[in-house]
């Protein structure tokens, strides 16, 4: 894990970090990756994945239509809003 | 009044007439004004709203109403659950502003119930630590001693309880945030099984591991809380259609029967030999109630806390892209749409958050994800085997909850050192197993030690069996002087 990589996955995550912030993140996240190496002695080949407890429950459910919140009630926690709509800085100008 | 025990006492009490809920809430209002100053386990009280739910059920007492299971019991709510009208802040500047638009499920069936709501309370910000010292708002203080934290995440629902200011709290646990500051504090801390609790109204952090669960004073009360709040909820995919036996039927006076798994390693290697002592007493003590111990091996459980880090940080880094200043919480105005996401994530955010995001983005990534996510998963099956192949040997399986005792403030600034305080309880969220830590003593310092037990998915009642009998048997009543 280099400032490289760093700024790199900064972006993925959209993410602002300073320079101090990349230099000390490099540093935390090549330790940290460092121990998750270990996983690699770990013989895993025919081994399928376990990406949530219990992957073979599925819910199923009527599909009707019930109360919700109000417009009002959706937008009250926006930063901005205007007419019931969530309001952003134009993204083409 | 006399003090209380647990809830259940109190419930009893109320159900009697012999106490009324507006004076049960004004005790614990009490308890609040003479440690909330010393501990800071809250973050917002809501006084009014407790009251009038106490007058409420103390007129529909009178009227001869039917009240709930919790009638009377105040309630504090960890801080990333939602109450309506109240605000759910994560312990992030991100969400400072923020007002709940709706119940949690788990605080609409506590309400039913009875519960009074007292309010939110501190945590690592996101729910990621294991000190509180990760709160971007406040530093909550350990009830027996105020230079030391409480633990993690949950650490200001579980000081709550420890220090008598709520009679029980909820948490969320998803590598150990409920387990480890009970241990911490002297309370009994809840992990129900995956999907045994609605998680609907819980602030996401990572969705195929976290569970809601209870502080409470005694197992009778974690039995009790959790026959409230378990059972399928249509809001929820993934809450569990089994069936919410009786818990508290499930308390018992002995272990006979009982098969009590333990793994060496987990006593002989840890790091505070105070805590390994005082747990081989607890198990000794099962043991003189009846149980069998039985010696297991858990060979991948070593590989636990390296899955975890990739597991959970590739599921919170999903997660937390809802927080991007558009819908709720910050905006950093800059100049485009796109340069506001940067800015608000960048600013809003603090250093462990940001860490686990970049962490799980990175683990996510083209080039990245067959070494990290893929072989992750694949080790988490071999360690969801190893437990398969223990619990056809053991009903329950005994151990530390921490490695160590409450830790200074500002003592582990590594976060490597950090992560290692769940090395015991991370596996119980990667393999779905309900798990609980007791108070099962205390270390040369005074400071509490939990004993952590584990139970196969969906067996809760076999855990309440096992914790409310060796329980009865310790007969500790930890209380801080404060």
């Amino acid at each position: 894990m280099d400032e490289h990589t760093v700024r790199h996955v900064a972006k993925l995550a959209r993410l602002e970090l300073d320079e101090a912030e990349i230099r000390r993140m490099a540093g935390e996240l090549a330790k940290i990756t460092g121990y998750i190496e270990q996983l690699r002695a770990v013989n895993v080949e025919h081994v399928a994945p376990t990406v949530h407890p219990f992957f073979d429950l599925n819910a199923w459910r009527e599909d009707v239509v019930k109360p919700s919140f109000s417009r009002a009630e959706a937008v009250s926690n926006a930063p901005e809003q205007e007419e019931g709509f969530f309001k952003v800085p134009p993204v083409i100008e | 009044m006399p003090a209380i025990k647990d809830s259940f006492e109190l419930t009893k009490r109320f159900a009697a007439g012999e106490s009324s809920a507006e004076a049960t809430l004004q005790a614990a209002l009490r308890m609040i004004d003479a440690r909330e100053p010393r501990v800071g386990a809250f973050l917002h009280l809501d006084r009014e709203g407790a009251l009038a739910q106490a007058r409420d059920l103390d007129a529909r007492r009178k009227q001869g109403q039917k009240l709930g299971p919790l009638a009377a019991v105040p309630v504090a709510i960890k801080d990333n659950i939602h109450v309506a009208g109240q605000a759910t802040t994560c312990a992030s500047r991100m969400l400072e502003g923020f007002k709940a638009p709706y119940d949690a499920t788990v605080t609409a069936r506590l309400k039913a119930a009875g519960a009074i709501i007292l309010g939110k309370t501190n945590l690592d910000e996101f729910a990621m630590g294991s000190s509180c010292e990760n709160s971007a708002l406040k530093q909550t203080r350990n009830p027996f001693d105020l230079e030391r934290v409480p633990g993690g995440s949950s650490g200001g629902s579980a000081a709550a309880v420890a220090a008598r200011m709520a009679l029980m709290a909820l948490g969320s646990d998803t590598g150990g945030s409920i387990r480890e500051p009970a241990s911490f504090c002297g309370v009994v801390g809840l992990k129900p099984s995956y999907g045994r609790v609605s998680r609907y109204g819980l602030v996401a952090f990572a969705s195929s591991l976290d569970q809601i669960g209870p502080f409470t004073l005694s197992v009778r009360d974690a039995a009790l809380s959790l026959s409230v709040m378990a059972g399928e909820d249509p809001l929820d995919a993934t809450s569990s259609s089994e069936s919410v036996p009786d818990y508290l039927s499930a308390l018992r006076a002995d272990l006979k029967g009982l098969r009590v798994g333990v793994v060496r390693a987990y006593f002989d290697e840890c790091p505070n030999q105070d805590v390994a002592g005082r747990c081989r007493q607890a198990v000794e003590r099962m043991k003189a109630l009846g149980a069998e111990i039985v010696e297991i091996e858990l060979p991948r459980a070593k590989d636990g806390l390296a899955v975890y880090y990739v597991v959970a940080s590739a599921e919170a880094s999903s997660n937390l892209s809802r927080f991007d200043g558009v819908r709720y919480g910050l905006r950093e105005k800059t100049s485009s749409a796109i340069q506001n996401y940067f800015a608000t994530r960048g600013r809003g955010f603090g250093p462990e958050v940001k860490r686990r995001i970049m962490l799980g983005t990175h683990a996510l990534s083209a080039g990245a994800y067959d070494e990290f996510y893929g072989r992750a998963s694949k080790v988490r099956t071999l360690m969801v085997n190893d437990f398969k192949a223990a619990f056809a040997r053991c009903d329950v399986i005994a151990s530390p909850t921490a490695p160590f005792t409450a830790f200074k403030a500002g003592e582990k600034s590594d976060p490597l050192s950090m992560y290692l305080c769940d090395i015991y309880t991370i596996p119980a969220n990667l393999a779905g197993l309900c798990a609980l830590s007791m108070p099962v003593g205390v270390d040369a310092r005074g400071l509490p030690v939990g004993l952590q037990l584990q139970c196969a998915p969906y067996a809760e009642t076999t855990l309440f069996g096992a914790a409310g009998a060796l329980e009865s048997d310790l007969n500790l009543n930890l209380a801080p002087t404060l």
